[in-house]
């Protein structure tokens, strides 16, 4: 359905537009059915959104295409532009009007829009740029179902109807509590994220269709993040049913890892390998690996090396460094940042001479904001995302863990403590 | 540079939803990916023992002048040698780029948007893949608790817009099979009303005697096509020939879509020869498997690894471990095995039975990584 309700409108970059902008959003939030407040929202996001890009602009007659999709349980906006309108640096969200402007970093335009969105991504795609922000859609929080039930009958992998998923987070939410994601208080919530195609969920139940267990996960194009297993009986079996039923739901899939972060101490023995040392992150291949060439910088070649031979992953490592070649001037980086998370992840779109300066502003500016936990995605499949290493290591981040096939190559999780922060 | 191609809009949805599959590497960049000095392959069901004498002859009889020459596009002299083989007239046989190639022709044949096959979820996956890419829905019918392809579930899946039924007979990888009456019970119910394939890619190695032969079937059964492949138990996998057959009216009907001059001439040379001592290397493939499974099997009982030791030149073993770190554990000591996630048979692999020195290699790398 998202596909075919989307609102698509092309407008030039200039302040005279805001309204048009605004009012398209306004107009496709009350179609989606989206509350008051949730539209009000997402208006104030494109208006900010706008509003920065025509300042930013030197002149010159730009199209921006925004775009509208129904999620079902959230309200997306796409902003799209072609990349050379803008000069490389200004994309990053802690960049000013003025280069010498000496005002917080506070009043940056798409921190502003941040604020108001549930998520904020800006990336780069093909010759484009984008910003994208989301909105949620609120749910009713309903009462919680007591956390376990006598079993009756035998344990069977169940068709997840709406009405089972519901159930299943009104059980997650009684039992599991804060300890769950937060959308499982919105069973609702949950049957829409579902419906939607961006999660999936593997139930248990017994006889008498009481959700015994489950598993639920975000389906990614590569990867994809599973939330439990929970459960709710001390049938040992069932635990090891829902996870076999996931397993078997991404098998001939394109996913080719799965990541369980904070799994519940209900995770069964033997499904999964740690990824990062104290056990909260778990993952598992769903394909043979048969090694690729990775890039990495000295500085965590030697953290590379080690995490592949523990994990018993083949990959050829090609060491990169700058030999005092001439890099570009400007760094960009895309940022996603999930505020009810208080949780934000950078990658790199250029990498530059200035990446020092830039990536330490980014984490004032994001500390500022309240964001506890910073992430550097650093993609050993590009060997130009190696060279950000030494910019990233002075300014505090450290490794953490590896995700195998999470972006072109795997993924370096590099994490920003809060005590680390200058 | 010209601009790119809209490609959501060129590409289909069912195909931008499909994942290209990934064949592993060549032995070369996996043995330096690995660190492993020989890699002994278990994951493909190939046969240790390799071509029977009559085969490596035809293809040393191959002269380099003919490749300028294209092959009979019909594989004609391979067909009359299979008539004899099976007393069916010649144009009851289509021969393809292996079996593979026939699974595309039949499907191609009998369906079109809307309709549907049926298979079943842990099976030989080629028949689910080229229906989802070419549109049209893959039912999978869930194994029974005992593995074995579920008649009454497959019967109850059958709709309006039903084509194909696909069975595997002995299935791959669980090596269940189907006895005659079952099958025959199951054609009966079925009574015509669909294409039903009975896949014997693997027949050759049962030795059962109430083991269906397909081949004996079609003559009663119009609806009825049977698979065959050259690349297991006549080692021929190299050269990619397979074939099927059926009564000639409805084989005329696949013959529309096969693609002309797929299977090429040392192909067919060496199908030829390999149907002449077929009889030898059928006994002594199976005299090595037999003894591969004793081997392997006892090994496993010792390790207390669970496993399904059925029909066929493979055993699935089930592992304490994610398979694909057991995958990746064996290849870095040249065992590579095919890890079963992608079958739906989570922390399972499934190992060729081959030679009893490269069975006990395996046993001792699988002692090795469970330890
Ligand atoms: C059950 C089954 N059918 C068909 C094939 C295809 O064989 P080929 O294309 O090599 O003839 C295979 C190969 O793995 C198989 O396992």
């Amino acid at each position: 359905m998202s596909g075919r309700q989307a609102v698509e409108l092309t407008l030039p970059i200039q302040a005279e537009f805001l309204p048009v902008a605004t009012a398209c959003v306004e107009q496709t939030a009350q179609a989606y059915g989206m509350g008051r407040v949730e539209t009000m929202h997402l208006m104030l996001a494109v208006e900010e959104v706008l509003s920065f890009l025509a300042a930013r602009l030197s002149g010159g007659y730009h199209l921006l295409k925004l775009h509208c999709r129904n999620g079902r349980y959230y309200m997306e906006v796409v902003c799209r532009f072609p990349s050379n309108v803008l000069p490389v640096g200004a994309f990053n969200i802690t960049s000013t009007v003025s280069a010498d402007d000496e005002q917080s970093l506070a009043e940056m335009g798409l921190l502003l829009a941040a604020r108001t969105a549930d998520h904020l991504a800006v990336s780069a795609k093909n010759d484009d740029m984008e910003i994208r922000f989301v909105k949620n859609r609120q749910y009713p929080a309903l009462p919680t179902i007591p956390a376990s039930v006598a079993m009756q009958g035998s344990l069977r992998i169940a068709e997840p109807a709406p009405e089972l998923i519901k159930q299943f987070a009104a059980r997650v939410a009684g039992k599991y509590e804060r300890q769950a994601p937060a959308y499982f208080q919105s069973p609702g919530k949950v049957a829409d994220m579902v419906a939607s195609g961006d999660y999936g969920v593997s139930l248990v139940t017994d006889g008498k269709n009481n959700i015994m267990a489950g598993i639920f996960w975000r389906n990614g194009k590569q990867m994809a993040e599973a939330a439990g297993p929970y459960v709710f009986c001390a049938e040992a079996d069932a635990a090891v049913q829902a996870v076999e039923g996931c397993l078997q739901k991404l098998a001939r899939t394109s996913v080719l890892c799965l990541v369980v972060q904070q799994p519940t101490p209900d995770m069964p023995a033997g499904y999964f390998e740690p990824l990062a040392q104290d056990g909260s992150v778990l993952y598992r291949q769903l394909a043979e690996d048969n090694g690729i060439l990775v890039y990495a910088h000295p500085i965590f070649a030697d953290y590379l090396t080690d995490g592949y031979r523990n994990l018993f992953l083949p990959r050829d490592i090609r060491q990169v460094e700058n030999q005092g070649e001439k890099q570009s001037l400007h760094s960009a980086f895309a940022v996603r940042m999930d505020r009810p998370a208080g949780r934000v992840v950078m990658e790199s779109i250029w990498a530059g001479e200035d990446a020092l300066a830039v990536v330490g502003q980014h984490i004032q500016a994001l500390r500022q904001e309240g964001f506890r936990e910073i992430y550097f995605h650093l993609d050993t499949g590009v060997p130009e995302q190696a060279l950000l290493s030494p910019a990233l290591s002075v300014n505090g981040f450290k490794p953490a863990w590896i995700v195998p096939w999470g972006g072109e190559g795997d993924i370096l999780v590099l994490a920003h403590r809060e005590e680390e922060s200058c | 540079m010209h601009p790119f191609p809209p490609l959501d809009m060129l590409v289909p949805r069912h195909i931008q939803k499909i994942e290209p599959y990934i064949p592993s590497r060549p032995d070369d960049v996996l043995r330096q990916m690995f660190g492993c000095p020989t890699i002994y392959r278990l994951n493909n069901n190939e046969n240790a023992l390799g071509p029977s004498p009559e085969a490596i002859r035809a293809i040393q009889a191959v002269r380099p002048e003919q490749a300028a020459i294209y092959p009979s596009g019909d594989a004609w002299h391979l067909r009359q040698r299979l008539a004899e083989r099976f007393h069916l007239p010649p144009d009851s046989f289509i021969v393809g780029n292996g079996a593979n190639e026939v699974i595309a022709f039949v499907i191609k044949a009998f369906c079109q948007e809307g309709d549907n096959i049926i298979t079943t979820d842990r099976t030989f996956a080629v028949y689910e893949w080229v229906a989802e890419f070419s549109g049209y829905e893959a039912r999978l019918v869930p194994l029974t608790a005992d593995y074995s392809f579920d008649d009454e579930g497959m019967l109850a899946a059958v709709d309006a817009r039903t084509k194909i039924i696909f069975l595997c007979n002995p299935n791959n990888p669980t090596g269940t099979y189907w006895n005659e009456e079952r099958l025959r019970r199951f054609l009966d119910r079925v009574d015509g009303r669909q294409i039903v394939v009975v896949d014997e890619a693997y027949g050759e190695f049962v030795a059962k005697s109430d083991f269906p032969n397909g081949m004996e079937l079609l003559r009663e059964y119009p609806n009825l096509l049977v698979f065959r492949t050259f690349s297991k138990m006549f080692a021929l996998a190299a050269l990619r020939i397979g074939f099927l057959a059926g009564q000639e009216k409805i084989v005329d009907v696949v013959r529309r879509t096969c693609v002309v001059y797929s299977v090429n001439s040392f192909a067919q040379q060496a199908a030829i020869g390999a149907l002449k001592d077929a009889d030898l290397q059928i006994e002594r493939t199976r005299r090595m498997v037999q003894e591969a499974r004793q081997v392997l099997c006892e090994e496993l009982r010792r390790l207390n690894l669970p496993y399904i030791a059925g029909e066929g030149n493979y055993v699935v073993i089930r592992l304490p471990m994610s398979d694909t770190l057991a995958y990746r554990k064996l290849m870095a000591q040249g065992l590579m095995v095919r890890s079963m996630t992608g079958f739906r048979f989570p922390n399972h692999i499934r190992v060729t039975l081959a030679t009893v020195p490269v069975m006990e290699k395996l046993a001792a790398g699988l002692a090795r990584i469970i330890a």
